[in-house]
């Protein structure tokens, strides 16, 4: 097709669009003065942009192939069973640590991310961040590990929902949703006097473990480490949209607000 | 070389605020994808010869581009696999995981129209490398090619009516 002759359907097919629905088919007949094939042309395209749907309307990467570790690779004496999460820097697996023969959980970047320097650097600190606390609502980390290049953490694994899926089949009872509460300010407070700042909490990220013993705060991928050991109380919690490291810091002194430390908080919502 | 080397900060810049995007308006299970691939598309930027960009559109189409061709690469490797025999990778998924199942695009197929659809209009290739494949919306492309939202709409709606009927013309023709 010529460069004037693509013009042509260019122009006739938009002009087409502006017109009613009903109306577009005599429209076209008539601005292509007689011209069969080009009729043809424009007719097939705007069928085709009636049927198009949400045709490449999701972004392409959505197709992109993470590797994901199949169930039976091993990595070293961890073998993998199965994904069971993902969050914005990291899968996660359910893996048998065969030398000392428990399941544990493991969370690692995958082959296409393992090679950044920046991401390496992220997965160290969630690993050191959620190490240096100790709570029995904290889920434990037993290590950080390199194998085959591939880094990862290897934590505790808990069996059970999380509270997203909890309270998706309807409210909790008052009570239970105090003593979950409770529990996950505790650990907050445990973190926060060892320095660390959650800033992704939310319900996905607590698990209620099938045992029914007290709620386990996960995913410290985009925690925030202070050098100071306490977090003031009122420190805003990071948005969303920032979980890339390196971004600029969301926190402001003026969100920081009362300089109220957590320990004295917790102490009140214990008693 | 040295040039080069200064520019690379500001590309990585540039593709984080692309990942940054992605991530606010999309679900949790989706922005790794996003992440990796921007991730890729910096490590192939950062080992190409020394360019020169000379603006931020001209940064994004060729970002683009370089999405759109590591899709593709992943795709014929992909098939490669099937067809010698490779194990084929199995995808398991778990209640937990927000899975959203990505649209059932043959992206080998999508890159031979798109060829084709070259030598027709390059406008219209360059409009679905932002948008489809760099998950850009309509405003953002519309900035960056300096045209209006209205245009780029119109535009789009074309590209994909002519793609969506090369792509099942050939789907037709397989089937005869």
């Amino acid at each position: 097709m010529t460069r004037e002759r693509w013009a042509r359907v260019r122009s006739i097919f938009e002009g087409a669009l502006e017109q009613p629905v009903e109306a577009r088919t005599e429209w076209v007949r008539q601005a292509c003065q007689g011209d069969e094939p080009l009729v043809r042309e424009v007719w097939g395209l705007l069928r085709s942009h009636a049927t198009a749907g949400d045709f490449l309307e999701q972004p392409a990467h959505l197709d992109f192939d993470l590797d994901i570790l199949e169930g039976g690779t091993e990595l070293g004496a961890f073998r993998i069973i199965r994904e069971i999460g993902r969050g914005g820097m990291g899968v996660v697996y359910l893996a048998h640590d065969q030398e000392l023969g428990r399941n544990v959980a493991l969370k690692a970047l995958p082959s296409a991310l393992s090679a950044s320097p920046e991401l390496r650097q992220r997965l160290r600190r969630e690993a050191r961040a959620a190490a240096n606390i100790k709570h029995p609502s904290i889920a434990t980390v037993h290590a950080l590990s390199e194998i085959d290049g591939q880094l990862f953490i290897v934590s505790e694994f808990v069996q059970g929902t999380t509270l997203r899926e909890l309270i998706g089949g309807g409210p909790l009872e008052a009570s239970r949703a105090y003593a979950v509460a409770v529990k996950i300010a505790s650990a907050l407070s445990a973190a926060h006097a060892a320095g660390v700042i959650h800033r992704d909490l939310k319900p996905e990220n607590i698990l209620l473990p099938e045992s029914g013993t007290g709620p386990k705060v996960v995913d410290f991928g985009v925690a925030k480490l202070t050098t100071t050991g306490t977090v003031p109380a009122t420190a805003a919690p990071s948005p969303r949209s920032a979980p890339l490291s390196g971004l600029p810091p969301t926190w402001r002194p003026s969100s920081c607000g009362a300089r109220r430390s957590m320990p004295a908080r917790t102490s009140s919502a214990s008693a | 070389m040295q040039q080069h080397a200064d520019l690379m900060p500001l590309v990585y810049d540039e593709l984080r605020r692309l990942a940054a995007r992605y991530i606010s308006r999309e679900r949790p299970g989706q922005t790794l994808q996003a992440t990796a691939l921007v991730n890729e598309a910096y490590v192939r930027l950062a080992a190409e010869r020394p360019r020169e960009f000379a603006n931020r559109t001209h940064f994004l189409a060729i970002a683009a581009l370089s999405m759109r061709q590591i899709l593709v690469q992943r795709a014929r490797a992909k098939r490669a696999d099937k067809r010698g025999g490779a194990p084929q990778k199995v995808t398991l998924n778990d209640g937990n995981i927000a899975q959203v199942p990505a649209a059932d695009i043959d992206i080998l197929a999508l890159d031979e129209a798109l060829e084709r659809l070259a030598d027709v209009d390059p406008d219209l290739v360059r409009l679905v490398e932002l948008r489809y494949f760099t998950g850009l919306t309509v405003e953002e492309t519309a900035d960056v090619v300096g045209s209006s939202p209205a245009t780029v709409k119109r535009q789009w709606a074309l590209a994909r009516a002519w793609l969506k009927r090369a792509l099942e013309g050939e789907a037709s023709a397989a089937v005869e």
